[in-house]
């Protein structure tokens, strides 16, 4: 939590580096000014200074706060081509100048504050003073939440202008939410910039956000690279980074709780993802999804075309009736009890058997062409996410109802196809909701990072899923305590509705094209030249209680780099079944060991291996040694099902059409 | 970083006491704010001296003297003075003019140009006490304005009843108020100072700069050309970087002061007196005595005297850079100069 600080005398910087100025053609408003400045003076793009009147308004002294976007620099020459008849036409040959040329430096400054409030009028003429620490949480209106028992302040960076350093804070109220919520931020790739700045904004949160306001945990999606991989490790800093960290108490230290989730390969016993190395392996935890998981949200892997009206209604039936259920039915072999996508297969087969028998159209009203496609489609579904979706039915997954404070769940999907990594973030994101809404998550407030922004939710195209999802938690997240923090290269691809709810908007280096853009039309061609040369390390913020953009210089994070993390940490070799079975087994019995793995599974083909290790993790037997040989044993010998799926059987009368499996 | 200079070394603005002396003036004069808003009395009265050829005495033997530029500022400061009157409007055959007047020196510090102490303002008031009356005078004179009777003298009985001449009265008395100024401030700096100063304009009617005095003065105009007809010829053929030989310039009325001619710049578009200046310093005495002295002793002062003109004339071509475009002078005029003067205009504001 912010320390209570008082606010220093504001007559602690006496010396004045400018003077407002105004003319009938360029007059000062009270939203704008204009000042000229010593050559020398540390005045620049972005900085904030202090106007101090001269007279009194109802006997108090105007005081203005402003923010540099602006800058104008000429001399007293009317023409260039003065200065070429001055230098004779010859620019190498330069004669002894005794005296420089008059010149100006003239600025043009956003109003950020007047003191008093009101009457609120031109800026006054007067004295422009450089912005002390005081003065910058004045200005950008700190005052007001980073003193007191109940500060809400969280820094986010530190301005500098002049040799003096001042914290900026944004308000937690409204970072994480009720009144605002949400952050993005925008800017070229390659720069390391939004996943660092991201780092930092956590790490400061956590440092930062008010126990009276509740706890708060972080949800990671790694769509891409390492930057992710290594939140625990601890990275090489500056001393001048050090030295933010210092002043604005964020320890400088890795993440202090995080837990990573990644899916198998479609192998299904070698987790895919880079933070593989045996040093780090054992905090992966598989993030795997039964039939029970996903059939929630088919639809997030299925385009409109494959559900429609009868084949939604058929997946709510199989949801509702079937899926956990015992399934009986007159004309079925069977009871079916559906926990997996083999058993919903099972169950497939069943009835399409029974049509078949007798020789009809439809089942439960439910048409042979709708099952088949249904059946089709949502077997596909484990294949099309193997190592994520299991045909068995183990669910490895977040921690929900016991999510712990300050903690990060970095879930790993970076080498899953695109449709898995839809899926994942439908449905941590839609379970994360579920248990915000009944407030059994285990925290009250979970921050959601979700790169790429203009992939998942962009301005055009098909209206998935998934964007539907990031809308919501956009505009009514905060409600929840549901907390997005987006990235994207380019903001103005990005769906209006998701970058306008965002609270807080952070600008790193920008493209010069997307500053062409109509979204950018408000900043003024001096701020758009800084941004798109804007050096690493540098950002514009802009927040709700933030009248203009200011910019702000963040530390690098604490954090070992993907690059470094991946050097240190080279990814291991896909490791053999056995090596993956012990793996796997030792977070139940630390007894296990290799060899004896080795010897176990040594006759048995690797699918039967695999499911045998899912079966004992998912009953998380007291005897895990023999759970597995049972289930070896078990699934060695041809099941009933398998036995039915090769027995001969009459062929049905008739067969169905093309057209009818086609829907 | 340069801390910008306080507001309290700038002499106060006037608008207060102009206001009220405006006020007190309306019977006589109506509204006068047109007036005050249209061209200065300077640009309208135009004209000047005939121009004429002068006898002076020379002081070295005849013939042009090639200099190169100094490589380090031998200037260390620049003096120069503004006035800007405005005619009011009339009471009976007399005016009344407001003035301004102004004068500064501007020192050069890391090659930039500073204000040396502060500048001196004055403002004044102009009109005929016997036309406007003592209760009205006894009000003008309560706002705080500087009052000046343009007809106390000569006495009103014989004062000219022509308007223009008035006028020009006025504004000679203006240029004279200018000239005061200028002079406190080149004699404030002798006083105070081992370096340079460059004064705008000549000399002669300043008794404070001497021998000794680190002051000259710079002639831009030449309605009056100094010397026989040879030495002229010689003048108007110097080139860039010549000076001529001095001589010395007995004015009426003010003391003698040594001069010599100085061409910046290469005479372009046959006008001969493009680019060129006239120099005027205080003369060592030894070469102004009317008492006949050894010539050998003279000769040593002279040899010494033409080191001199070589070295300060050297320092002058330095500033031939910036130029002082756009002003129409720019040929003649120093930029510490025309730094000076737009400071100047910059203080009385327009």
């Amino acid at each position: 939590m912010t320390t209570p600080a008082p606010l220093p005398d504001a007559s602690a910087a006496p010396t004045a580096l400018g003077r407002v100025v105004a003319t009938e053609r360029k007059p000062n408003t009270p939203h704008e000014f204009h000042f000229w400045t010593a050559i020398d003076a540390p005045i620049g793009i972005g900085t904030i200074v202090r106007v101090e009147g001269s007279t009194p308004i109802e006997a108090v002294i105007p005081r203005v706060y402003g923010v540099v976007v602006e800058g104008v620099s000429y001399s007293d020459l009317p023409s260039p081509l003065h200065d070429v008849l001055g230098y004779d036409g010859q620019p190498a040959d330069v004669p002894p100048v005794p005296t420089v040329r008059t010149e100006i430096r003239l600025y043009t400054a956003q109003v950020l504050r007047h003191v008093p409030e009101e009457p609120l009028q031109p800026v006054p003429m007067g004295a422009v003073y450089l912005a002390a620490d005081h003065d910058v949480a004045i200005a950008l209106r700190m005052d007001a939440y980073i003193t007191g028992p109940t500060a809400t302040g969280i820094p986010i960076g530190v301005y500098r202008a002049g040799g003096m350093r001042s914290p900026v804070f944004v308000d937690a109220d409204f970072l994480v939410g009720p009144e605002a919520a949400h952050l993005n931020i925008s800017g070229v790739s390659g720069l390391a910039t939004k996943t660092s700045a991201v780092e930092w904004f956590l790490q400061s949160t956590f440092a930062h956000f008010p126990p009276h306001r509740g706890s708060l945990a972080a949800v990671i999606f790694n769509v891409k690279g390492p930057d992710l991989c290594f939140l625990d490790q601890p990275g090489r800093i500056e001393e001048s980074d050090r030295e933010i960290y210092e002043l604005l108490k964020v320890p400088a230290t890795p993440f202090a709780h995080v837990q990573y989730f990644a899916p198998f390969t479609a192998r299904g016993y070698a987790l895919n993802t880079l933070r593989s190395h045996p040093d780090l392996a054992a905090s992966v935890t598989p993030l795997t999804w039964g039939l029970n998981e996903v059939l929630q949200f088919a639809e997030v892997l299925m385009n409109k075309d494959d559900v429609d009206a009868k084949a939604d209604a058929l997946i709510d039936f199989i949801r509702e009736r079937v899926v956990g259920k015992d399934f009986e039915d007159p004309g079925f072999t069977k009871s079916h009890r559906v926990q997996s996508f083999a058993d919903l297969d099972g169950w497939f087969r069943e009835v399409l058997r029974k049509l078949e028998d007798s020789n009809g159209d439809t089942w439960r009203t439910h048409h042979a062409a709708t099952i088949r496609k249904v059946r089709n489609r949502l077997s596909n579904l484990s294949t099309r996410c193997a190592g994520l979706v299991t045909d068995d039915g183990l669910a490895s997954d977040l921690p929900f109802g016991s999510f712990a404070d300050r903690t990060v769940y970095v879930v790993d999907v970076a080498n899953v196809e695109e449709d898995a990594q839809d899926l994942v973030f439908a449905r941590i994101v839609s379970t994360l909701r579920e248990h915000l809404e009944r407030r059994d998550l285990g925290v009250d407030h979970v921050i959601v990072f979700v790169d790429e922004l203009n992939k998942y939710a962009p301005h055009d195209g098909p209206d998935t899923y998934v964007r539907k999802m990031l809308l919501d938690i956009a505009e009514r997240g905060r409600y929840l305590g549901l907390v997005l923090f987006g990235a994207e290269q380019f903001r103005s691809q990005v769906h209006r509705r998701v970058t306008g709810n965002a609270g807080t908007t952070v600008y790193g280096r920008m493209d010069g094209d997307e500053l062409a853009s109509p979204g950018y039309q408000v900043l003024s061609p001096a701020i758009k030249a800084r941004l798109a040369t804007l050096d690493k390390g540098l950002l514009m913020i802009r927040h709700p209680h933030f009248t203009q953009p200011v910019f702000v210089r963040f530390p690098r994070p604490a954090i070992m780099s993907g690059r470094e993390g991946v050097e240190r940490f080279p990814q291991a070799p896909e490791p053999t079944l056995a090596q993956a079975v012990t793996r796997d087994l030792r977070r139940l019995d630390d007894g296990i060991d290799l060899g004896w793995v080795q010897q176990t599974i040594l006759l048995y083909d690797e699918p039967v291996v695999v499911a045998a290790r899912n079966a004992v993790l998912r009953s998380r037997p007291d005897d895990v040694k023999r759970a597995l040989m049972r289930e070896l044993q078990r699934r060695a010998r041809p099941s009933a099902t398998d036995a039915e799926a090769v027995a001969p059987r009459a062929r049905p009368l008739r067969a169905f059409s093309a057209d009818e499996y086609g829907g | 970083m340069t801390a910008l200079p306080a507001a309290a070394a700038l002499p106060p603005l006037p608008s207060a006491s102009l206001q009220a002396a405006l006020a007190a003036l309306r019977p006589h004069v109506g509204a006068a704010r047109e007036a005050l808003n249209g061209p200065t009395l300077e640009r309208l009265v135009l004209g000047g001296d005939a121009p004429h050829i002068a006898a002076c005495t020379p002081l070295e033997t005849a013939g042009a003297r090639a200099l190169a530029a100094a490589t380090e500022p031998v200037v260390a400061a620049f003096l120069d003075g503004v006035q800007r009157s405005r005619l009011i409007g009339y009471i009976g055959a007399a005016p009344v003019v407001y003035a301004s007047v102004a004068a500064a020196v501007r020192e050069r510090v890391d090659r930039q140009l500073r204000t040396w102490q502060a500048p001196r303002l004055h403002r004044l008031l102009l009109l005929s006490r016997a036309r406007v009356g003592e209760d009205t005078w006894a009000r003008l004179e309560a706002t705080g304005l500087v009052l000046v009777d343009l007809t106390a003298d000569p006495p009103t009985a014989d004062v000219p009843v022509h308007p223009h001449a008035l006028r020009a009265r006025a504004l000679d008395l203006v240029a004279l108020e200018r000239e005061q100024l200028e002079r406190q401030l080149a004699s404030h700096w002798c006083q105070r100072e081992s370096r340079w100063l460059w004064i705008d304009g000549g000399i002669a009617g300043n008794l404070a700069i001497d021998a000794a005095a680190p002051a000259f003065g710079v002639v831009k105009s030449h309605h009056t050309l100094y010397g026989d007809g040879a030495r002229i010829a010689d003048v108007l053929a110097l080139r860039a970087g010549e000076r001529s030989a001095a001589f010395l310039v007995g004015h009426r009325q003010r003391r003698a002061v040594a001069s010599w001619y100085l061409r910046l710049r290469e005479a372009s578009a046959g006008d001969p007196l493009f680019g060129l200046v006239r120099v005027e310093v205080a003369p060592p005495p030894a070469l102004v005595e009317a008492s006949p002295r050894p010539d050998d002793a003279r000769e040593i002062v002279r040899d010494a005297f033409s080191a001199h003109c070589d070295r300060l004339s050297a320092g002058i071509l330095l500033e031939r850079a910036p130029l002082s475009l756009p002003d129409a002078r720019w040929h003649t005029l120093a930029y510490g100069i025309h730094a000076c003067e737009q400071y100047l205009q910059a203080l009385l504001g327009s």
